[in-house]
């Protein structure tokens, strides 16, 4: 059956090449978004491992203000904010928070290893501000930080890359370049660039005497509005003379990092949806008119006694086997990417596309081929014949 | 004889009107699409208000530092020490224009917070920028010299802080605390204008912090306004003898300063594709292959779909073969269709795109974006169309052409 469908194919080779680029084509599209969906949303799916509602960022520039004035202001602050029943919880920490444009990455050792880290340099208040979870031991208090060396957080994959799977608690090792620190807790996820990013190895890291922030956080109770931002800022500004504040909230800041995947997922989608609607009316048509010629070739498979579901098999198998060949042409090419690791993302995912890609070309097919099949097998005898 | 093609054409396109539908569909969504896309970024690359000496300007926005042996490295915008010190000294630009970037301030009206983005600008900024002031004037060396908290917001910052449609000037805005006295009311400008998009701009005596600092590293960028275009060359020569005689102090770290002044295509692009090595051609690679492909699909569509509309005709062909016929006359015949098929459907892509560039327009999606559909872009798509016709026309009227009269009077089966 295959091998006839296969010589019938033959038969109409020029016009089914037409057909099977355009096909080929189709399916390069559909794997390409697909790719790019598919492995969002597993990255979206991963546990965020934070609680971003109600928290405000005062990002604090210290303009002209000399360190010493800085360090009495910081003090000053941490006494101040205890004041307002509008905030929940504070802490302090460096601009590289969740959902902010800021990173920064640090080499951390341990005997002969080396792995680069993200490494956030924040007070001891910042595990029951965002709500992060720990698989081991604690987040470092205040006693922690005066013992010497600096108490350090590092997450499952630091950990990994670092210790392989000895015990950690406790353990020194090169921080922060050649500074030490001292492990006193793991961490689980942490994704502070979005629910779109990827897992890296990250580390917390206690400040050292007399360090700066460069922000604060602030649990707000809900419902507070820009009245008190107002107040806020005017008694911040009063207490550090030449200070500029402002506030951010994290829940705008993170709509907007969200709006960059799903800006241009809805883009492809958009376009690809286009494109293949294209494609399938196009389809639709030459299928059609394929049918409507082959007519005579109809009525004498009926004569000799073909049923109606013969007939109507043998198209839909027809435009089968021809979207088979052109999925495997696509494959070949999909294939190389991960043969080949170029854009770096799990080979499941190129797996897992190629596949949805190809389902949603057979589906596409079949849908096409339907009407103009079952025309073609409700075709009287008769009438086929008669157009000889 | 044309004339009886066309009335042919015209009753064939008419007879089946699923075909019809399909081609139709195929080709003014795809121009549309083009003309949509060709629209916005004829916008956003061609100069406009308020940089409409974009032609002859270049900017100066990223500054790196290395150390060096190549291992470290610090970029961002350019300190004000640098282009205060070093750039606005240069000989061959007509003006030079200091701006800050990527500043914010906070202002509350009522109960109500408006974050707003802002710009410390020097005098010249509003020589290199043509902004059209609503009311009021721009502030000049007198205010920059006074040390004047003095304050150009845009429209938009008007209505919101002050009222719809108010009359502003001399009154007072609150912005991070410090009061600042309104002087003038310019145009919103969209968000895309590199060195222009701002809430408000305030002259760059009133920044808090310390901008004089020496060091190359900074906050601010720089536009410099050539005579003309044809200075650019002898502009950039200088621009890179200058920043070669730069003498950094030995006991800086980083010790290489690499600093370009770019055009606008050339700072689009680099900022685009993120790339060092010829931003420029790879922007446009991408952006003329993308195009490329985007048109491909519904290209094969199309001649896959003509070939299979000829097909039908094939007895109609075999009669006009026997009575005498020439394959020339019939490939001229079926291109005529084709293109009429063509340029209809080009029509109704171009009203699309029209539609759907009010509708963005109207909406505010992109702030303060005012497209217009240009007429060069408008016939690049027409070309583009016939292209298309042509190319999707000409493989099957041939092979039409060809066919044996036997053939085709039997319908087809080539």
């Amino acid at each position: 059956m295959i091998k006839h469908l296969f010589k019938l194919i033959w038969n109409q080779k020029r016009k089914n090449a037409g057909l099977l680029f355009e096909l080929f084509f189709s399916f390069l599209v559909l794997f390409a978004v697909l790719t790019f969906i598919i492995y969002n949303m597993s990255r979206y799916r991963e546990p965020l491992g934070f609680n971003y509602k109600n928290v405000w960022q005062l990002d604090l520039s210290w303009n002209a203000l000399n360190e010493e004035e800085q360090l009495a202001a910081q003090q000053l602050f941490q006494e101040q904010l205890k004041n307002y029943p509008e905030i929940e919880k504070f802490s302090f920490t460096n601009r590289n928070t969740p959902y902010g444009s800021s990173m920064h990455i640090n080499s951390a050792g341990y005997g002969e290893k080396r792995a680069s880290s993200h490494t956030f340099i924040v007070d001891e208040n910042y595990q029951d501000l965002y709500e992060i979870s720990l698989t081991e031991g604690k987040w470092f208090t205040e006693a922690d930080m005066a013992a010497g060396v600096r108490p350090v957080l590092i997450n499952e994959i630091l950990k990994d890359e670092l210790f392989g799977d000895e015990p950690v608690l406790g353990k020194e090792f090169q921080a922060y370049g050649e500074d030490p620190g001292r492990v006193v807790g793991v961490f689980d996820n942490y994704k502070y660039e979005g629910e779109f990013s990827n897992s890296t190895a990250q580390m917390f890291l206690s400040p050292e005497e007399g360090h700066v922030f460069s922000s604060i956080l602030l649990r707000i109770r809900p419902g507070t509005g820009a009245n008190f931002e107002e107040k806020l800022l005017k008694d911040l500004t009063r207490i550090a003379k030449g200070l500029t504040a402002r506030v951010i909230y994290v829940d705008d800041n993170r709509k907007s990092k969200l709006l960059q995947v799903w800006l241009p997922m809805l883009i492809f989608l958009v376009i690809s949806g286009f494109l293949i609607f294209n494609v399938a009316l196009g389809l639709f048509g030459v299928l059609w008119q394929n049918i409507n010629i082959r007519k005579a070739e109809i009525g004498v498979r009926r004569a000799i006694g073909a049923t109606q579901g013969n007939i109507g098999r043998q198209f839909i198998g027809e435009v089968l086997v021809l979207s088979t060949l052109a999925i495997f042409l696509g494959t070949f090419f999909a294939i190389q990417f991960p043969l080949l690791g170029v854009l770096g993302m799990p080979s499941w995912v190129y797996l897992a596309a190629n596949a949805a890609a190809a389902i949603v070309i057979y589906l596409l097919v079949a849908f096409c081929a339907f009407f103009p099949s079952r025309q073609a097998a409700q075709l009287h005898p008769a009438i086929a014949l008669h157009e000889e | 004889m044309l004339k009886n093609y066309l009335k042919i054409a015209w009753k064939v396109l008419g007879r089946n009107k699923f075909f019809t539908f399909v081609s139709l569909f195929g080709i003014s969504f795809t121009l549309a699409v083009l003309l949509i896309v060709a629209t916005m970024l004829e916008d956003l690359l061609n100069p406009k208000y308020p940089e409409e000496k974009g032609r002859r300007t270049l900017v100066v926005n990223e500054v790196t530092m290395r150390d060096e042996d190549r291992s470290s490295m610090s970029r961002s915008a350019a300190s004000f020490h640098f282009l205060d010190h070093y750039v606005k000294k240069m000989k061959t630009p007509e003006l030079v224009a200091i701006n800050s970037n990527g500043n914010s301030a906070t202002a509350f009206v009522g109960d109500k917070k408006l974050a707003l983005d802002l710009r410390y600008t020097c005098e010249n900024y509003w020589q290199v920028f043509d902004f059209d002031f609503l009311e009021g004037k721009p502030f000049g060396s007198t205010e920059l010299d006074n040390n004047a908290f003095v304050a150009v917001i845009s429209e938009n910052t008007r209505d919101q802080y002050f009222g719809l449609g108010e009359q502003v000037v001399g009154k007072t805005i609150i912005l991070n605390g410090v009061s600042y006295r309104v002087m003038g009311v310019v145009k919103n400008v969209p968000f895309f204008r590199g060195s222009t998009a701002a809430d408000l701009y305030l002259p760059y005596s009133t920044v808090p912090w310390d901008y004089r600092r020496v060091g190359f590293l900074g906050g601010f960028e720089a536009s410099i306004l050539a005579h003309s275009r044809s200075d650019f060359p002898a502009l950039k020569a200088e621009f890179n003898d200058m920043v070669s005689r730069i003498d950094i102090p030995e006991d800086e770290y980083l010790q290489l300063l690499e600093v370009e002044a770019k055009t606008l295509l050339e700072h689009i692009a680099s900022e685009m594709t993120a790339s060092d090595r010829n931003p420029v051609g790879m922007f446009l690679g991408i952006l003329i292959g993308g195009m490329f492909l985007f048109m491909l699909l519904p290209a094969v569509n199309l001649i896959n779909l003509n070939t299979s509309r000829i097909m039908e005709r094939a007895s109609e062909i075999g009669v006009r073969k026997a009575f005498g016929a020439t394959a020339h006359s019939l490939t001229i015949q079926f291109l005529v269709e084709n293109i009429l098929l063509t340029l209809l459907g080009g029509v109704i892509g171009l009203a699309l795109a029209f539609i759907v560039i009010q509708i963005l327009n109207g909406s505010g999606w992109i702030p303060n974006a005012q497209f217009k559909v240009n007429f060069i872009v408008f016939l690049a798509g027409l070309s583009f169309v016939l292209i298309f016709g042509l190319l999707s026309g000409v493989l099957p009227a041939r092979r039409m052409s060809k066919m044996r009269i036997v053939n085709a009077i039997k319908g087809g089966e080539s």
